[in-house]
């Protein structure tokens, strides 16, 4: 239980950061807005339109993408932990795990949805 | 036994409760927040929560694929999925109505809403026992929650997943595959749209 009170301890840390940063920042700073200071920044153009806008359904495909490599990713991280045990017989069937997504990732290569235009 | 020592034998159970009003306040903020976005970020919320629960009972890498995938993965897959659709606000007409709804159900209520209700109701006794059934057949051992802190869940997970479900596995990468080429098809199909 002991290394989770470290993961507890750090949670927190990242959590009163965040807040102590913010009021120490409150504190100190000199507050004399005007109207060009309170408009969004938006690299130094001139702020048009709402920010809520309608993205590109393209931009989902990398959202998809990444979770099936993450779930890979948590299939190869038990895999790695017992690799030794394994031996030849372990590396052949995750390289067929693997090869069966590369398929997945070649096609999408070939279909160019990971081109940007 | 000191205070202290009171203190970390009775961690996991002040761990538990914490973590159990964190998760069901988060859970109720998802089906009542007004931004659709702040409803993702309570279920990220939630999906931390269910992550500690799974320390607490000693399954540590269920914990980390929990934080991994869902926290991870899944949050910016129902991110994304906003950031593309249309719907940003449930609007305030709508939040009322479902309130003033909820309230006249409540007060004795008519027609459907109200059949609806017996049947939330029903499901949710029906399932509350079935927990317990369940929980009464496997005999729980008293204190399980933070007793299981072992070696490590890792190892014996991976041994069993590499030998004895090698099918299961493998056929998973499929389950994936199949997964992203359905993705890469619908973004495919847009993207001829754009082009003509």
């Amino acid at each position: 239980m002991g290394s989770y009170l470290d993961v507890l301890v750090f949670l927190l840390t990242g959590v009163v950061f965040v807040f102590v940063g913010l009021w120490a920042a409150y504190l100190f700073r000199p507050h004399r807005p005007n109207p060009h200071k309170l408009s969004t920044y938006e690299c130094g153009e001139r702020p048009f339109g709402g920010s809520w806008v309608k993205f590109r359904v393209r931009y989902y495909i990398f959202a998809l993408v990444f979770v099936i490599f993450d779930v890979e990713a948590v299939f190869l991280y038990p895999w790695a932990v017992i690799y030794r045990e394994l031996g030849l017989f372990g590396l052949v069937e995750m390289f067929v795990f693997l090869g069966v997504l590369v398929i997945g990732l070649i096609y999408a290569w070939k279909k160019k949805v990971l081109q940007w235009v | 036994m000191s205070f202290l020592d009171g203190l970390a034998a009775l961690a996991p159970t002040i761990g538990f409760f914490v973590l159990a009003v964190i998760i069901l306040v988060s859970a109720w903020m998802v089906s009542h927040a007004r931004r659709i976005t702040h409803a993702a970020f309570f279920m990220v919320l939630v999906f931390t929560g269910v992550a500690g629960v799974f320390v607490l009972l000693g399954a540590d890498f269920l914990a980390g694929g929990q934080v991994l995938v869902y926290v991870g993965a899944i949050a910016v897959m129902f991110l994304f999925a906003i950031m593309v659709s249309d719907l940003k606000e449930i609007s305030d007409a709508e939040t009322r109505a479902r309130g003033a709804g909820t309230g006249s159900a409540a007060a004795g209520g008519t027609g459907t809403r109200k059949v609806w209700f017996v049947l939330a109701g029903l499901v949710t006794v029906g399932f509350a026992g079935l927990v317990l059934a369940a929980l009464a057949r496997s005999g729980l051992p008293a204190g399980a929650v933070g007793a299981a802190a072992g070696p490590g869940t890792t190892a014996p997970i991976a041994r069993e997943l590499f030998t004895t479900f090698l099918v299961p596995f493998e056929l998973a990468s499929v389950v994936l595959l199949v997964a992203m080429v359905g993705a890469i098809v619908l973004v495919a199909r847009e993207r001829e749209e754009e082009v003509e």
